[in-house]
Formats: C-alpha cells, sequence, structure tokens
C-alpha cells in the first residue's frame, strides 16, 4: 500500500487537501525565513487532529539564528496535545544533531536536499546519447570543439542511482533513527536499492528541486537594486512571483521560485515501478513548495 | 592562519610556494575511473584542472614536503556504491605516495575511511554544506579535523559558528570562482571538459580548444537558469514575458575577492583560508597567492585598525589586479561593509 502525501509550504494551500492524502507535510526546506510561526504550526497540527492526518514538519538548512527558530517549532511539536505522530523531514545536518541531542520523540527524515541525487535535467538525454558526434559550443565565453563519447553504461546507472542505496550510509542513518529517505522523481528514472534494513523511501512529485542558494534574486528583481543578490535582504517577493525558463539548451522547462530552482515531471510512476523500488509514499507538492 | 592554494601539475609547486602558500591542494583523475565515470571523482572540472598520473603527482608531493608544505587531494563528489572499491584503489595508491589528507564531501567515503583505519587529515569541503554550529559538531563527531563553511555565510554567521565550535579548525573560502548556488546542494552538472585533445582550426583565424567529453553543454549551468524568460504573478494568474537582462545576473565573476574580511577572520578565529581556482591559469593562482599572503602579513602588524586593514588591502588589490573596482558583485564578504560602519568598497 502506497502512503500518500501532499506537501504544502504555506497555509492557504490547505486548499489543495483531498481525502486521498493521509499524510501532511508542512514546512519548507530552502529558506529559514520561510519557516513557519508557532501560530501557523498550532493551525495546521489542529487541522490533521481533526482530520485524522498523520504530520510532518519540513525543515530547511539553517545558521545558528535558523537553528533556534527550528529548535521552537520542535519543542512545540514535541509538546503537541493532540499526541500526533510526528515526523520531521531534515535538510541540514545540524537539524539532525540538535533533534538527537534532546529527546523530542519526534521522527527523523532524510530530506532531498541530503540524498544526493543527480538532478540536472540535461542528463537524461545526454546518458541516453546512441553515437559519437563532434560538436561545436560555447562553454562559458570559449568556443570549444567537442568530441562527444557516447557515455559508458556505467555513467548512465551513476546518474539513476543516490547515495543513500550506500550500505555503510544507510547504517549510519538508521543508527541516527532516521527511517526513511526522501527522492525526487528524476526525469532519467532512479535506481534504489530496497534494502532489507527498516530504511524506507519516499517520492516527491511533480517538482524535483534542482539548485538552492542563499544569494536570493528574487529581492533585487522585484526593486530592481542591481547586482545585490545578497543574504539578508528580504522582502519576500518569493511569495508573489514563479519565473518560468524556457531554454534551448536546458531541454526541459525550469521554474524558479524564490531562491530556488525546480524541473517538473509529471510522469508519476506506476504503482507497480514503485512497488519494484521499495518505496512505499509519494508526496505530491500542488504548488512549487516555496 | 594557513593559506592554501590550487595546483594542477608538478611546475606551479615551487612558484605557489614562494608566493606564500603554506598548504597545498588538487585533484586526480587516472584513466583507470574517467573511462568509466567520466570526471565525477571531484568537483575540478575544466581543462587541466586534474592529475591523470600518480607519477607526476608524486613528484609534486616530493618538492612539496621538501618545502614543509602539506598537499591535499579532493575527492569532493558524492559517490555511489559501485565507485567505491575504483575510489579505494586509487586512494590506496595516494597513501602510498604519500599524500598528507583528503578534502571529502561525501560521508559514505569518509566511513570508509575510518573503517579501513586511514589516519590521514579529513577536511569537509564546502560541499559538507555546514552553515551551522550543530552541523559543524555533526561532522567532528565523525572524524573531521578541518571544515570549510559555506561560501552563502555572513561574517556575523561565521563568528557564531566558531565561537561555538573550538573544536575543529574552520576554513573560508577567500579568493576566486564563487558559486551562486550553494554548491553541496546545486545538482547542476559541470561539464567534463578536462581531457583537452589539443588545439583545433575551425575557420580562418578561429582556433578553438578542442576536447573529448562524455557531458557537454552548452553554456553553464548556472547562467543558462538565471535567464528567465516568463514571470508569473502568483496572485492575478498572469504571465508576462521579460527582458532577459532586467533579471539580476548569477555571482559568477571569478575574480571574487574576501579579503577586507581577513581582519575579521583573524579576529573570529579561522584557521585556514583558501584560494579557488579548478583549471586557472598559474599566473592568476600566483598572484591571488601573493595578495593574500600580503594582506595576511597585514593583518599580523600591531595594533592595525579595521578601517586601516581594508584601506590597504584595497590599495594592494588595486596595484596587483589594476583598476577592477569592488562591487557586490566581485565581494564574497559584502557584509564586512554592513551599514553599522562606515567602510566602503573600492
Amino acid at each position: 500500500m502506497i502512503e500518500k502525501a501532499i506537501f504544502i509550504s504555506k497555509i492557504a494551500n490547505l486548499k489543495y487537501m483531498s481525502s486521498r492524502y493521509t499524510r501532511l507535510y508542512f514546512g519548507n526546506e530552502f529558506c529559514q525565513k520561510l519557516l513557519p510561526s508557532i501560530n501557523e504550526l498550532e493551525k495546521v497540527l489542529n487541522y490533521c487532529g481533526r482530520k485524522k492526518l498523520s504530520f510532518s514538519l519540513v525543515t530547511p538548512y539553517v545558521t545558528d539564528e535558523g537553528l533556534k527558530d527550528v529548535e521552537q517549532l520542535l519543542i512545540f511539536l514535541k509538546n503537541n496535545k493532540l499526541r500526533l505522530n510526528c515526523e520531521v523531514i531534515i535538510n541540514d545536518w545540524g537539524v539532525l544533531d540538535m533533534l538527537n541531542e534532546k529527546d523530542y520523540k519526534l521522527q527523523p527524515v532524510l530530506g532531498r536536499l541530503l540524498t544526493k541525487q543527480s538532478r540536472d535535467p540535461r542528463i537524461s538525454s545526454m546518458i541516453n546519447r546512441k553515437s559519437q558526434s563532434l560538436e561545436l559550443m560555447k562553454l562559458g565565453n570559449k568556443r570549444t570543439l567537442i568530441f562527444m563519447m557516447k557515455p559508458p553504461s556505467t555513467l548512465a546507472s551513476y546518474y539513476k542511482e543516490s547515495n543513500t542505496n550506500v550500505p555503510v550510509i544507510r547504517d549510519f542513518l538508521l543508527k541516527q533513527r532516521i527511517n526513511r529517505i526522501d527522492l525526487d522523481n528524476l526525469f532519467q528514472g532512479i535506481n534504489i536499492s530496497p534494502g532489507k534494513d527498516n530504511l524506507f523511501t519516499s517520492l516527491y512529485v511533480p517538482y524535483g528541486y534542482i539548485a538552492t542558494t542563499r544569494l536570493c534574486s528574487a529581492n533585487p528583481f522585484q526593486n530592481r537594486v542591481k547586482y545585490h543578490c545578497r543574504i539578508s535582504f528580504c522582502k519576500k517577493e518569493c511569495q508573489k512571483y514563479t519565473l518560468r525558463i524556457e531554454n534551448p539548451v536546458m531541454l526541459k522547462t525550469i521554474f524558479k521560485k524564490g531562491n530556488t530552482i525546480f524541473f517538473k515531471n509529471t510522469k508519476v510512476p506506476s504503482q507497480r515501478y514503485l512497488k519494484e523500488k521499495g518505496i512505499n509514499r509519494l508526496v505530491y507538492q500542488p504548488e512549487i513548495p516555496v | 592562519m594557513k593559506l592554501s592554494s590550487p595546483f594542477s601539475s608538478k611546475e606551479e609547486v615551487i612558484p605557489l610556494i614562494e608566493a606564500g602558500a603554506n598548504e597545498l591542494y588538487c585533484g586526480i583523475v587516472p584513466n583507470e575511473y574517467s573511462k568509466k565515470y567520466s570526471y565525477t571523482l571531484n568537483r575540478r572540472h575544466g581543462y587541466g584542472a586534474n592529475f591523470d598520473s600518480f607519477e607526476e603527482l608524486e613528484k609534486s608531493l616530493i618538492i612539496a614536503h621538501r618545502k614543509n608544505v602539506k598537499v591535499y587531494i579532493t575527492l569532493n563528489c558524492f559517490y555511489v556504491q559501485e565507485q567505491y572499491p575504483l575510489i579505494l584503489k586509487i586512494i590506496k595508491k595516494l597513501i602510498d605516495i604519500d599524500v598528507d589528507g583528503f578534502v571529502l564531501a561525501d560521508i559514505g567515503l569518509l566511513f570508509l575511511l575510518r573503517e579501513r583505519g586511514i589516519k590521514k587529515d579529513i577536511c569537509m569541503g564546502t560541499l559538507g554544506t555546514v552553515f551551522n554550529s550543530k552541523a559543524v559538531s555533526f561532522y567532528y563527531k565523525l572524524g573531521v579535523s578541518r571544515i570549510i563553511l559555506s561560501r552563502h555565510l555572513t561574517i556575523n554567521e561565521i563568528e557564531v559558528i566558531a565561537s561555538n565550535s573550538n573544536k575543529t579548525e574552520l576554513g573560508v573560502f577567500i579568493l576566486y570562482e564563487p558559486c551562486h548556488y550553494v554548491d553541496g546542494f546545486c545538482t547542476l552538472h559541470a561539464p567534463d571538459t578536462s581531457k583537452k585533445i589539443g588545439q583545433a582550426v575551425v575557420a580562418k583565424n578561429k582556433n578553438v580548444s578542442f576536447i573529448s567529453s562524455h557531458l557537454a553543454f552548452n553554456g553553464s549551468g548556472c547562467s543558462l537558469v538565471d535567464s528567465p524568460r516568463f514571470i508569473f504573478n502568483d496572485k492575478t494568474g498572469k504571465e508576462i514575458k521579460i527582458n532577459e537582462k532586467s533579471f539580476p545576473p548569477v555571482i559568477s565573476n571569478n575574480l571574487i575577492c574576501g579579503a577586507c574580511a581577513i581582519y575579521d577572520f583573524n579576529k573570529i578565529g579561522i584557521s585556514s583560508l583558501k584560494i579557488a581556482g579548478r583549471g586557472m591559469p598559474i599566473d592568476l593562482k600566483i598572484k591571488g597567492t601573493r595578495f593574500i599572503r600580503e594582506a595576511l602579513n597585514i593583518v599580523k602588524k600591531k595594533d592595525i585598525s579595521k578601517e586601516h586593514f581594508i584601506k590597504e588591502i584595497q590599495q594592494l588589490h588595486g596595484k596587483i589586479y589594476g583598476m577592477m573596482k569592488c562591487s557586490g558583485f566581485n565581494c564574497y564578504y559584502p557584509s564586512v561593509f554592513s551599514q553599522k560602519n562606515n567602510l566602503k568598497m573600492r
């Protein structure tokens, strides 16, 4: 049986909730300034209590200041009156260290920033190249003649894998009390070794993240501040706009929201495929989760 | 503070040491590896950025060790299970030729090195994505002796990390080659363009480099994803086409500099400064090493104020790099010039 979860990053998106989902992911993976407030968390927890939903708090990579905010959310979650069985999605090893230092009674899950996959949308066409060719390309500012070799099969297999297939990493994650890993649905397909251990896999659909930055360009865009993609300057303009990037070299449409770029893979794998790969949870993102 | 410079041939070792480097780092991708996995062994992409022969690397190590300079090898990619046997074979050869340590990104490789009782220095590179003191503590418990902090931190944030992390050596990037995206969280593929075959004439007077590659793409990843064509207003539901030039460009100036922050790093207790430079020309590596060494000498001057230090650094930068003006676009740590002080970029 595949569990269906929905991932929202703001309360207004509870509108996407339907009876097919039995778990709610709430929070943010990419920016500590977008962490929910205690008040928002309480509202969402109450909602989960009413609808009998399981709950997962999504946390981003954070500075020490952000760690304090995450800590407040964890304390609130630990003491929630509904005694929901809560997960915390970890995207920063420091958050995991903090979670394991104290007895929060919360289940850590390894988020997709820490499950290493080759997410560049161009890879799928490159590894499927059937023949050799000679191409003139512009690399950076230099024109270069390239003898494009057919990629070896070992390389194609490499790009479908994740480091979470590595037994020594899986053992470590289990020792850290992590019982689940979150992966993106790559265009080139994914190879998962469904281990004989108790480490389960979730798959995020349809959006996959490609790259993220703290040099956020959402604010200078809106405020026309040239060359100032910097850390501290934020008016949460990311909440107003989404950028769509069509680039012939990129081959797929990509999206930029705030500080992060995403691909969209609408091809949801079949139940059979998921079962074969040992994936027992689908995390559906109705909107880009920023 | 140690100064760590990149090199990619034995001829570069002495000039870099003479310019002031007291640590060196480099990459090696043996043919046995590149045939199977291309250039996925480290993040040193670009022409001639890596050694491909252990013999050449060994000669470099002998030269560096004679000058009491340690040499670290970058193995800073993330790997999958089937790669480990070959990587461990490469590591064995590297230990046999007496490398001093490794710059890693992958915790799987870190565990395997520890399991095998390998006692070399282990440095967690920026791909380890350390943004806070708990992440430092996480890696310290795994046996990491030095951590290179993310490029995407302000001086204040670095200070907080350092004040809570007294057991681990902390390093920062100080010069060249920024990454607009957090490098440990960036999955944009850097093309494997390291294997240069030669020069080719493609048209009259058009001499271009000729390389072989398994995966190469037109342009570079960051610029491709930062040229949006359409903007969608989430509230109105309307999408409009926009002029690419109206969007701020990515931070990609290869000559980016953070030398003005050395004054703060010295006070904070940062133990090493790293110059980037995968595939960069040797003259720029030497120039950069000399510049940062000189900056380290200036910061040692008794009772020098931050204002005076920055003034001297900016003059020195002008002398070495010419008229390139400082801007938010080519400064690693613009938080040095906060609104709270009166310091200004050159």
